[in-house]
């Protein structure tokens, strides 16, 4: 018994699946208590979890292959609001979203701001609501999924709007040690406009999770941008071009630098100090004509080595950034007809 | 220097060690070879060698497997263990990697068995505790268990199904994706 547990431990996540259906005793074995942690351990690396707006999600390991599929029985508009929310995507129209773990209650709290139809009610200002999970009620409450809650649900508590536009080609925020961050929309931070808001330049919005209330005392490395780039690029060649990221715990400001093509990832060294480090300048891998939309750092390897979800023209790739070569090599294309791709970091089982 | 030669060979034969199978056949290996199994390692330690290590789940025949293994990769270690000090680093590396060939060529062919003796150098190699071992065999049992049904399963391993058709039914619906 215990030498087949050393072979099952062998086999991919799908084989073992499989394998269940072979005899009873085999069945039980891949459920054992004893069993799912030592396979778990013995899977190097961290699986990314793949949604393109259809009913599954892939699981997909850092060399781009599909281990697992989730089939699930969520619409597909759940399982979007799902993915969004611990990963990486493009934008959603009017919608910017951030998921994070307060640390002193060990609560998640999801925060959405949604601009209810711009063209129509120009100059109201967006709502900012705040949902808390609790241990206890399931994870997305009794009803099973967060949809149900959109809109009628007395635990989305209504908090203050943010300082100012929030980017509409930036709508995920990012979540570091309990603070969410989000950009502001750029156009209105050019010097004729920040007398408006009263808010400096370079800000970076942040919502605390804890206290659930806006700060603007972050300043990002967008005038070092400019001035590094020694006259060639004019704060309206950011607009579209900035995105943030996590990789290792560190708010990282992502540049997406048309003009050659590169990547720049800025990584927070000292929040205190707002000092920030230009540590990667990636070359992307573009054919001329293509157009690099936008680029989000995903995870960074223990082993060094980042993975990117890189959307070029109309297309979707996952891509691996090796820094010792620096080059950028592709690891799975997931573009999809429809509009919507979605990337987490998956950490749950991979026998179900 | 002649007699330090003679000493050496002395020092070597002086650590052979008697392996008894189950069929009270002996088998002489030198101390390298028996130490790839932690469990004979830790006889030695003990000092509870003399006289031959009697290994009563073992038969001869497949002991002498397990030997022949021990053997080529207990020479493969000290291979590259000597190497290193003899050799610029490219040309450590080139034996390096003709060392490692040759090894995994020797691997695939003693893997080469009938499914009966594989399975008993997996029991041989948990019980002598020899990992490599260990885990060659048990890859290889894996690698024949890859892409099949659970049918073919089942008629490879003689495993005899006792699931009903509906609980198999339900284990398939579980893990739809597994099946496609």
């Amino acid at each position: 018994m215990e030498l087949l547990i050393e072979i099952l431990l062998l086999l991919p996540a799908k084989e073992v699946c499989r394998v269940r259906a072979v005899c009873p005793s085999w069945r039980s074995l891949t459920y054992d208590p004893l069993f799912v942690p030592a396979y778990a351990a013995r899977r190097r690396g961290p699986l990314l979890a793949v949604h393109r707006g259809n009913a599954c999600i892939d699981l997909v390991d850092v060399s781009g292959d599909v281990v697992k599929r989730i089939r699930t029985n969520m619409e597909s508009h759940e399982l979007k609001d799902l993915t969004q929310l611990s990963g990486a995507g493009f934008p959603v129209w009017n919608l910017w979203i951030a998921f994070g773990q307060v640390a002193s209650t060990g609560e998640y709290k999801l925060v959405r701001i949604v601009e209810d139809s711009i063209f129509e009610r120009v100059g109201e200002d967006p709502v900012c609501e705040v949902f808390t999970f609790r241990e206890g009620t399931g994870h997305w409450g009794k009803k099973g999924n967060p949809a149900a809650y959109r809109g009628r649900n007395r635990q989305w508590r209504q908090r203050e709007h943010p300082p100012a536009r929030l980017d509409p080609s930036c709508t995920n925020g990012v979540t570091v040690k309990g603070d969410a961050y989000f950009l502001f929309a750029r156009w209105q931070l050019e010097e004729s406009y920040i007398d408006i808001f009263n808010i400096e330049p370079d800000c970076i919005p942040s919502f605390n999770l804890e206290m659930e209330q806006w700060s603007v005392s972050l300043k990002g490395p967008f005038s070092r941008i400019l001035e590094e780039s020694d006259g060639m690029l004019s704060y309206s060649d950011l607009v579209d071009r900035l995105m943030l990221g996590e990789l290792k715990d560190s708010l990282v400001t992502v540049h997406c630098n048309n003009q050659i093509s590169t990547t720049d990832l800025w990584f927070l060294m000292d929040f205190e100090n707002r000092v920030w480090s230009k540590q990667h300048i990636i070359q992307m891998d573009i054919i001329p004509g293509e157009l690099l939309v936008g680029v989000q750092p995903l995870l960074e390897l223990d082993e060094g080595g980042i993975i990117l979800l890189v959307q070029i023209g109309s297309r979707d790739v996952l891509q691996f950034y090796n820094p010792g070569a620096n080059n950028v090599t592709n690891l799975l294309d997931i573009t999809t007809s429809s509009s919507y791709v979605g990337v987490g970091i998956y950490t749950g089982s991979f026998l179900c | 220097m002649a007699s330090a030669g003679s000493g050496d060979e002395k020092a070597a034969a002086a650590a052979m060690i008697t392996l008894i199978s189950s069929d009270n056949e002996k088998f002489e290996v030198t101390e390298a070879t028996a130490t790839l199994s932690q469990t004979i390692r830790h006889m030695i330690e003990d000092g509870c060698t003399d006289g031959g290590v009697p290994l009563p789940n073992v038969t001869s025949k497949i002991l002498a497997r397990v030997i022949e293994y021990c053997k080529k990769h207990a020479t493969a270690a000290a291979g590259e263990e000597g190497s290193s000090s003899s050799f610029s680093d490219a040309a450590f590396l080139e034996v390096d990697r003709a060392f490692l060939e040759e090894l995994e060529e020797f691997d695939d062919a003693f893997l080469e068995v009938d499914r009966a003796t594989l399975f008993d150098l997996i029991l041989a190699a948990n019980y002598l505790d020899i990992k490599g071992l260990l885990n060659l065999t048990c890859q290889k049992v894996a690698d024949s268990v890859k892409g099949k049904t659970p049918e073919q399963i089942r008629e490879m391993y003689n495993i005899v199904n006792d699931l009903t058709p509906e609980e198999e039914a339900e284990i398939r619906r579980e893990t739809q994706w597994a099946f496609e």
